[in-house]
């Protein structure tokens, strides 16, 4: 007994102390995290009802000298902590993106409360310290203050080894309109594919500059089928037609999502003249491509484009078919190919057009 | 004799290393776990997903939901989910046969009407009797089929879904507003990503209005508290500790996102199981590895989805019987995966580890309580050592599921306040005098009832949420 006790048993009751202690220090933690979620929450909101209160002071002062000390109370509370600033900054914002109801009265006040907080100069304090995340926030929030004078500042930080640093710089630099860096960082996402599919298509829709200007550098000067495929698919609504010959080469590329994406951007614009090459296309091996070249058809809506679509109804593949028949419905106001399908001996094309009609016709609402 | 003396107490040790063993094989995992939500927490300030709700880079999803029998939810479930929060979206229905007012509930209430359908069968499935739509609710689609059990009314959804990323849900579930913006951003942090789980909620005795979760509270039932505390001691930890190696096994059937055309690759959902959310994401991981392509499948532990858990200890039973199975089952069927390095990760950890400690886990555990306690009645094993075991098993137990509600807590998505967290916390102590090893024995009773049981789902009772 007295061997065993100072072996097994002797570990096996220091364990059982450590447990106890380790069970012991959870429940502290668990009574702390209480502690302060409930203290958290009663600050937040403090501070939700307090920053109103500041807001409203400031906008509805009586004098030019209580405007100017309530706005230095606001910007000292910002200054505390940094989510009051997160709060202030949240405010600010959401009411510049109604400033178009407010009265010229308040619109100065904001613009002083703006002026006086001065968040952007507050948020570029973060670029000092050495963490991040607070970096890559503290780049967004200038960017939704539209500081285009901070371009430079976020600009540097393209460079990070940190990805997430570099996006969120990135995403500002898009939302500031600064072509040149967007450009930049899209070429060094060539090299990382995993990401750029999304990074593209965010940075492109968010630009707030030129951004046909923006595509046209990235398509004409860039090599890169995979980059090219994915800024045409982020430009597609917009129907650009300055790239036109951009679409028509990259029907003849090797690459499938290259020449996809070039049939898609063509059937959006939908010029009569692409209806010869969108008929053409209806006969490619790529499923995807025939399925795209029909979309174009139905914006095209000639006889010659219509009947095209309603012989795409036959096709071998069940999406193209499906795409065919509710682009036929769709197009043909006459309903005179949906009725000849209907008529017809080819099943799968009577099913896909029937289902067609019940979706995008409320079929019930016309029985009655 | 001797030898049989020796064995019995050769077993006895073992059974005690083994149960220490596994505490500290979950205990790893809630570490590793803290540490991924730590880091994890760093990004949300700058993080992307609730500028996501008007994105056209998110891909559209079609949620499919099986019901059997759900006339008390499957309104309100519908409904709320016409409203969630995601930018492109089909919602489809599966009556899988239900034998209740299941079809008539969903017609009248949605006034649909019976149209002509036009669906690729990729995957055969039983025959579908009707598809049902109303142009007033575009995005919804209602599947009447024969009885086929779950996976055929999932795989009947699949047919039918027109996007290419469908999330099965379960009718008794409910999902927050912004889960599936997470979950769909999933696929575009990463364009690997083949499948995403989010995690699963106990929702007994929580406030749901007009379908939607509104807010926790404690439920009434000791039975369902325990539950509450095991979801996070068992699920939370595990899934993300699994997910940050792209091993996970399971994406729950109430709550995943799939890439169709994966899907389909591998064949649909497997017919004769009761456990095909495990299994299909088991032949996903072999059919990628075996094709050689790179896929991720991630866990994101943000993504909520509430589900009524049993009220009953008999409920229970059948549940855990039934998850039991599934994986037995699943392990069977895919057993060329164990310790081959073909499968990397998956192959060399994550399927033993479930062989092991899930599997037979439970087995070595029930043969404990049983053979340690005759043991030491028949005088051969140390008194003072069995106690010294019995509670450090115990406080390990306790350990891990008081991590798990601080696990729950640190998330800073947590359902519950921390207060509602200390109230918890007691029946993290009370769960181990009783539940968990009564919940072992329904395990082992499910392995011992595997070739009765493998392929039917039994009554499930439904009730309805808490309005």
């Amino acid at each position: 007994m007295g061997v065993s006790l100072l072996g097994y048993e002797l570990i096996a009751i220091i364990l059982v102390f450590g447990l106890l202690i380790l069970i012991c220090l959870e429940y502290l933690w668990l009574y702390f995290m209480a502690e302060r979620q409930e203290e958290e929450q009663k600050q937040q909101v403090q501070a939700n009802e307090k920053i109103a209160a500041m807001f409203d002071a400031v906008i509805n002062s009586p004098t030019e000298v209580s405007k100017i000390n309530e706005s230095k109370a606001l910007k000292e509370y910002a200054q505390q902590e940094k989510h009051h600033l997160d709060m202030v900054s949240k405010c600010i914002i959401d009411m510049k993106s109604h400033e178009d109801i407010l009265i010229d009265s308040k619109k100065k006040s904001l613009q002083f409360i703006y002026e006086t907080v001065n968040p952007v100069a507050e948020y570029k304090k973060f670029f000092d310290e050495n963490n991040n995340q607070d970096k890559a926030f503290a780049c967004r929030q200038i960017a939704d203050f539209g500081a285009k004078e901070e371009i430079e500042n976020i600009a540097k930080y393209l460079d990070s080894k940190s990805s997430d640093l570099s996006y969120n710089a990135a995403m500002s630099l898009t939302v500031l309109g600064d072509g040149e860096s967007v450009i930049k960082y899209i070429k060094k996402c060539q090299n990382n594919h995993k990401f750029s599919h999304r990074i593209i298509i965010e940075l492109i829709k968010r630009f707030t500059g030129d951004r046909e200007k923006l595509a046209d550098d990235l398509l004409r000067d860039g090599n890169d089928d995979y980059i090219k495929a994915t800024v045409i698919k982020a430009i597609v609504a917009y129907k650009y037609e300055s790239f036109e010959d951009v679409f028509m080469d990259g029907l003849e590329s090797s690459d499938i999502n290259l020449k996809i994406a070039c049939v898609k951007a063509l059937s959006q614009i939908g010029k009569p003249s692409y209806e010869h090459t969108l008929t053409v296309l209806l006969h490619d091996k790529n499923w995807i491509v025939r399925a795209s070249a029909i979309k174009g058809l139905e914006n095209i809506k000639t006889e010659s484009a219509i009947k095209a679509i309603f012989g795409a109804t036959k096709d071998d593949e069940w999406w193209v078919r499906q795409a065919a028949a509710k682009s036929l419905v769709n197009a043909d106001s006459e309903l005179k190919y949906v009725e000849s399908t209907l008529q017809g001996y080819d099943k799968y094309a009577i099913d896909a057009v029937k289902y067609s009609l019940y979706r995008y016709i409320d079929i019930k609402e016309d029985q009655e | 004799m001797f030898i049989i003396t020796k064995f019995i107490l050769f077993f006895n040790y073992f059974c005690m290393a083994f149960t220490i063993l596994l505490s500290l094989v979950y205990l790893a995992q809630l570490i590793v776990s803290f540490f991924k939500i730590k880091n994890d927490n760093k990004f949300k300030r700058s993080a992307d997903y609730d500028k996501y709700g008007d994105s056209d880079n998110l891909l559209p999803i079609s949620i499919l939901i099986p019901a059997y029998n759900e006339q008390e939810n499957i309104v309100h479930n519908i409904k709320s989910l016409l409203n969630i929060n995601y930018p492109e979206f089909e919602l489809i229905v599966v009556n899988d046969g239900s034998t209740d007012n299941t079809h008539f509930n969903v017609i009248e209430s949605f006034g649909l009407y019976k149209i002509e359908s036009s669906f690729k069968v990729s995957i055969s499935t039983q025959k579908i009797k009707g598809v049902y739509y109303n142009t007033k609710y575009p995005n919804l689609i209602y599947i009447d089929k024969d009885n086929g059990g779950k996976s055929d009314a999932l795989n009947a959804g699949v047919n039918a879904a027109a996007y290419p990323l469908f999330v099965c849900l379960d009718a008794d579930s409910r999902i927050e507003k912004d889960a599936l913006l997470r979950l769909g951003e999933e696929f575009i942090k990463n364009t690997d990503t083949v499948v995403t789980g989010g995690i699963v909620r106990i929702a007994n005795g929580s406030i749901v209005e007009n379908g939607v979760w509104e807010g926790f509270k404690i439920p009434e039932k000791m039975i369902e508290r325990f539950q509450i505390v095991e979801y996070f001691r068992s699920f939370l930890a595990g899934r993300i500790s699994w997910g940050m190696t792209n091993s996970l096994l399971i994406v729950s059937g109430a709550f995943g996102v799939f890439k169709k055309q994966v899907v389909i690759d591998v064949g649909g959902y497997k017919n004769d199981t009761v456990g095909e959310d495990m299994e299909i994401v088991v032949r996903i991981h072999k059919y990628m590895m075996q094709n050689k392509k790179k896929y991720l499948i991630s866990f994101c532990q943000d993504a909520v989805c509430w589900t009524q858990g049993p009220r009953e200890l008999n409920d229970i039973r059948g549940q855990r019987r039934r998850w039991q199975i599934g994986l037995m089952d699943t392990l069977i069927t895919h057993r060329s995966m164990l310790l081959n390095p073909r499968y990397k990760m998956v192959g060399l950890f994550a399927v033993p580890y479930n062989w092991i400690f899930e599997l037979f886990g439970a087995v070595v555990e029930v043969l404990g309580y049983f053979v340690i306690p005759f043991t030491m009645l028949m005088g051969q094993l140390n008194a003072f050592f069995f106690i010294l075991y019995w509670l450090m098993a115990t406080m390990l137990g306790i350990a891990l599921s008081i991590g798990g509600l601080i696990l729950e807590q640190y998330m800073k998505k947590g359902c519950m306040n921390a207060k509602q967290g200390m109230q918890m916390s007691k029946y993290a102590i009370l769960e181990n005098f009783g539940y968990r090893q009564l919940i072992t024995i329904f395990r082992v009773e499910g392995m011992l009832k595997y070739r009765k049981l493998r392929s039917t789902w039994g009554d499930i009772k439904r009730r309805e949420f808490n309005q």
